[in-house]
């Protein structure tokens, strides 16, 4: 079985600075899969997360996308690797002055050519499948109001369907909850498991909420200082190896207690 | 850094990456990760700080205590010297005397109140028609400008064009024609192709080609910050990306600035004219020429009226669509 998605030793050092952001990171996942990454600001997660879909240019290293590698080819063959993996961003990065409905539409972007792109001229088909992921995600009575008018939870519960209209294989959450409020976090964190679990696609997600990230994941893989310094299952995380992660004793790590309570 | 992981748990976490690579092979369908196992308890871990920190002072009770470094303050008080000391040299060399501006006052006011008092309203019809020139030509360059400064200010963003050649050489371009007045232009222009309203229509576009391309290069920059890795990373190409997301969020801003620019070029072209750009300037300048004060004040209160009531238009608009 091909994996979802192959990280071989990936390398990143950006411009100007001697150290990489990310060094010798290399992982799989399968479909469906959770993945929950976790460590402290500067550890590299989103310069990983970013070099999968090369928003950010790797250094060195590999990224292969079912099977497909995405890495040293050419802009063209990006832009249609891009389509299979979804993004979510923390400051959700929609169009505040366009309705719902287009920015879900967005999504849609990457399989049309330049012409229909630029008008703006979806197919009802993609249109009527955006209804159905809207009402499936109770957005439904949000459809044309403008994204600035929405609160924070339903930004990006709408940049969580834009990503899915890609019909993604993939989808990087890159801090989904960081501008979030506890209750509006909840509901993100249960539509992006919710993706997983219902339609298969493998979801990795950069979180800085400890107890979140091991009550919403498959896998956990702890970061410090650019390399992977865990990766497995939520059981194995111990106290000893968040300590490690953050490289702080327990009593200096605000966790939120017991999250199953 | 935390030391290196032992092998040992790296090979546990190997191993649980086998298993759950075939668990998933064997049942698709799973329970999601927080029924399967349970969130582990955990003993809040509070224990106060042994040693907490009770530093004291060594400078309490002695010294005042400052509010910002002595070189900060010290910077501050040499930058307001210095700025001091040029608007004092400014203000010498110029040989402004605030006394002889107060023992003029008698002349100056017999001027305004005398030589200009009351306005001739008598050839009303000649200065409706160079108010009508007067907003035509500032709405002509404004609206030809607009249109050009957006194809250039695309060129000019490297959100949108990725050579940087182009983009120096665009920006470079408008700052020139920016920094140019437009009354500079007119002077050059009438000098080439003779008085008229075509000609100050053309130095007006000048000019604010130069400042419009900056101005949405800007706005174009700002937006495409936001806006263009969320869309670049659905695998969009960079066409749809400009026309769907980057345009509709930049255009309040662009708005804004063209009517910005409508309020200038007003203001401009009424002193365009006066160089012989055609306008109320022209007719204007006329009557100051021929000391046809009377019919030059009505001149001028056309002129504050149509600035004041452009203002005004302008407010409402942005407010309305904005």
């Amino acid at each position: 079985m091909t994996p979802i998605l192959e990280v071989c030793d990936l390398k990143k050092i950006y411009r100007g600075s001697s150290k990489p952001a990310v060094n010798r990171i290399s992982f799989s996942m399968s479909a469906g899969e959770m993945i929950n990454v976790i460590g402290p600001s500067g550890a590299g997660k989103s310069t990983l997360l970013r070099c999968i879909n090369r928003l950010t240019e790797p250094s060195s290293g590999r990224v292969l996308i079912e099977g497909e590698e995405i890495t040293g080819v050419p802009a063209a063959k990006v832009r249609a690797l891009r389509r299979r993996v979804g993004m979510v961003f923390q400051h959700y990065n929609l169009v505040n002055r366009l309705t719902v409905m287009q920015n879900v539409m967005h999504g849609r972007l990457g399989y049309m050519n330049a012409f229909n792109g630029a008008l703006g001229l979806y197919s009802e088909e993609d249109k009527q499948r955006a209804l159905e992921i809207l009402e499936q995600t109770g957005l439904s009575e949000f459809l044309y109001h403008r994204a600035g008018e929405l609160s924070g939870g339903q930004k990006q519960r709408v940049g969580v369907v834009r990503a899915l209209m890609q019909q993604p294989s993939i989808l990087l959450c890159d801090e989904p909850i960081a501008s979030l409020d506890p209750a509006s976090a909840q509901v993100v964190m249960e539509m992006i498991r919710d993706v997983s679990v219902r339609r298969g696609i493998a979801c990795i997600t950069n979180l800085h909420q400890v107890d979140v990230a091991m009550r919403y994941a498959d896998r956990i893989i702890g970061m410090n200082g650019g390399e992977i310094i865990y990766d497995g299952p939520v059981a194995g995380l111990t106290e000893r190896m968040i300590e490690r992660i953050y490289g702080k004793p327990m009593s200096q790590l605000m966790i939120g207690g017991d999250v199953s309570a | 850094m935390p030391e290196r992981e032992p092998a040992r748990e790296r090979e546990a976490a190997r191993e649980f990456a086998r298993e759950r690579e075939t668990a998933l092979e064997r049942e698709p369908n799973r329970a999601p990760a927080s029924e399967r196992e349970p969130a582990r308890k955990r003993e809040p871990a509070l224990a106060p700080d042994p040693a907490p920190g009770r530093e004291t002072n060594p400078a309490a009770g002695r010294e005042k205590i400052m509010l910002a470094s002595r070189e900060s303050r010290r910077a501050a008080l040499v930058f307001a010297a210095v700025l001091l000391g040029l608007f004092g040299i400014s203000t010498a060399f110029t040989q402004f005397n605030p006394l002889a501006a107060l023992s003029a006052q008698k002349e100056f006011w017999r001027f305004i109140f005398v030589d200009f008092v009351p306005p001739y309203m008598g050839k009303w019809e000649a200065l409706a028609g160079a108010v009508m020139q007067t907003l035509y030509m500032a709405l002509s360059a404004t609206g030809i400008s607009a249109a050009l400064s957006l194809i250039m200010s695309f060129l000019g963003t490297p959100a949108i064009c990725p050579f940087w050649a182009v983009n120096a050489a665009v920006r470079g371009f408008a700052s020139i024609l920016r920094n140019i007045p437009s009354l500079v232009w007119a002077f050059i222009l009438v000098a080439a192709f003779g008085i008229g309203a075509a000609v100050g229509v053309l130095a007006l576009i000048i000019a604010t080609v130069g400042s419009l391309t900056r101005y949405f290069i800007e706005t174009l920059d700002e937006v495409a910050e936001e806006h263009m890795e969320a869309l670049r990373s659905t695998g969009a190409a960079t066409l749809p990306v400009v026309t769907q997301a980057i345009l509709p969020a930049a255009t309040p801003g662009f708005i804004a600035w063209i009517l910005y620019c409508v309020e200038l070029n007003i203001r401009a072209s009424t002193i365009l004219g006066m160089v012989g750009a055609g306008g109320i300037g022209l007719l204007m300048m006329g009557y100051i020429k021929q000391y046809n004060y009377p019919a030059a004040s009505t001149a001028i209160l056309a002129v504050a009226v149509i600035i004041i009531g452009v203002n005004l238009l302008t407010d409402f608009l942005r407010k309305l669509i904005l």
